[in-house]
């Protein structure tokens, strides 16, 4: 059971794709600017990287070394591809808001990379844990992105109003702004990283 | 050579598995995207013609005589049993690539513009979509030139994209004059003067 609960406490904080890894942060600066762009490109991408990690491990035995690099791009085209078709058919509005983010999941480096050096190697039970991990730590830092950019740039939540229009900050709804908010999400996670060790080393 | 062609055929299995689970996909959601579109297409109607009843959808293609400029859709628009005007979806080369929908009444003016896709240039192209470029448009005759720099005053910076959204709009409107004049007794356009609104094409880049 530890092994699971570390497996999936890795991809939130220590080894978080975006804060640590710093893999895959062109779409996680792009879209950041909305929360709903935030969930719905989190929640894409989590199951992109569950399904294409679950099928890579299933069949890693079958695929062969030197063609796999094809065969994981295949795959995870493939459920991008169909990500891709049901917002555009259920979530209109979204999928027009994140535009061409969505079918470059196929070639963001957090699920290559998960693929490559987690998924071919393991057993289902642990890459689901890993791949749920990685998504969700993927989905709080671009919640959280957006939760501030929308906050400070635009004035609303979700949506709804919460600063008057007059007093917001167009700066954080620039990509610049991205950039800035991005920085001290990393300086966050580093300071929940040390706090961890410390605790760790008093105990 | 035998590996080679191992390795061939693993890779077309895979290949095939998952078109048939992406043309599966396909299948399922390819009507609900549609309607969606038609759906956004029929708002989109009613506000460029409010006092419009009905939308008939112009069943023959419309052709815009210029290859790289297309007329998705053409819809007249009626009130009781009389054209009030016609709207035109267009999608043609901009700086990347356009799609607007643009409504013309019965006397050859421009009522609206407004863009339903957009890939130019975000910030610079894409602002051809924004007030006050999209401004210059409505109520302007479809026999004025729309050349920038005479009637038309260009974004800085994204000349190439103001200068083809311009000759779209242009072309759309004439040849919507000329459906609506044959067609429905529109007002007709001067016969001495030439059409330059085939030879007003966006340059490519």
């Amino acid at each position: 059971m530890k092994k699971y609960l570390n497996l999936f406490t890795n991809g939130l904080i220590k080894e978080n794709p975006l804060l640590t890894l710093m893999i895959g942060l062109c779409s996680s600066l792009a879209i950041t600017t909305t929360v709903a762009n935030g969930i719905g490109m989190g929640l894409a991408m989590t199951f992109v990287l569950l399904m294409s990690e679950v099928i890579i491990s299933l069949f890693r035995k079958l695929i062969p070394d030197s063609i796999r690099i094809p065969v994981f791009i295949i795959v995870i085209a493939s459920f991008t591809t169909v990500v891709d078709l049901v917002m555009k058919a259920y979530t209109p509005d979204l999928s027009a808001a994140m535009g061409v983010f969505i079918p470059l999941i196929v070639v963001n480096c957090i699920i290559m990379g998960r693929v490559e050096s987690f998924a071919s190697k393991r057993p289902i039970d642990e890459v689901v844990f890993d791949a749920l991990g990685m998504g969700l730590g993927y989905t709080w830092v671009l919640v959280g992105i957006s939760v501030v950019r929308e906050l400070l740039g635009a004035g609303t939540l979700l949506g709804f109003r919460i600063i008057p229009e007059s007093y917001t900050i167009g700066f954080f709804a620039q990509s610049s702004g991205g950039f800035f908010v991005f920085s001290l999400f990393i300086a966050l996670n580093m300071g929940i990283k040390k706090m961890n060790e410390k605790k760790e080393v008093t105990r | 050579m035998k590996n080679m062609i191992r390795l061939a055929l693993t890779l077309a299995a895979y290949t095939v598995v998952a078109c048939v689970g992406l043309a599966f996909v396909y299948n399922k959601t390819e009507p609900v995207i549609e309607e969606a579109a038609t759906r956004e297409v029929k708002a989109a109607l009613s506000i460029i013609f409010p006092d419009a009843s009905d939308f008939d959808e112009v069943t023959g293609k419309i052709e815009s005589g210029n290859s790289s400029i297309s007329f998705d859709r053409a819809y007249v628009a009626k009130k009781g049993d009389g054209a009030v005007g016609m709207v035109i979806q267009v999608t043609g080369p901009t700086y990347k690539s356009s799609t607007l929908l643009i409504g013309i009444d019965m006397n050859r003016k421009i009522t609206s513009v407004k863009f339903t896709a957009n890939s130019d240039t975000p910030g610079l192209g894409s602002r051809t979509a924004e007030s006050p470029f999209i401004d210059q448009f409505p109520s302007k005759s479809v026999d004025d030139s729309f050349k920038v720099g005479s009637d038309i005053v260009a974004i800085s910076g994204a000349t190439i994209s103001s200068k083809a959204v311009s000759s779209i709009i242009k072309l759309t409107g004439y040849k919507a004059g000329e459906y609506l004049a044959d067609n429905y007794g529109g007002k007709p356009g001067d016969p001495d003067a030439v059409s330059t609104a085939s030879n007003n094409t966006p340059e490519e880049e």
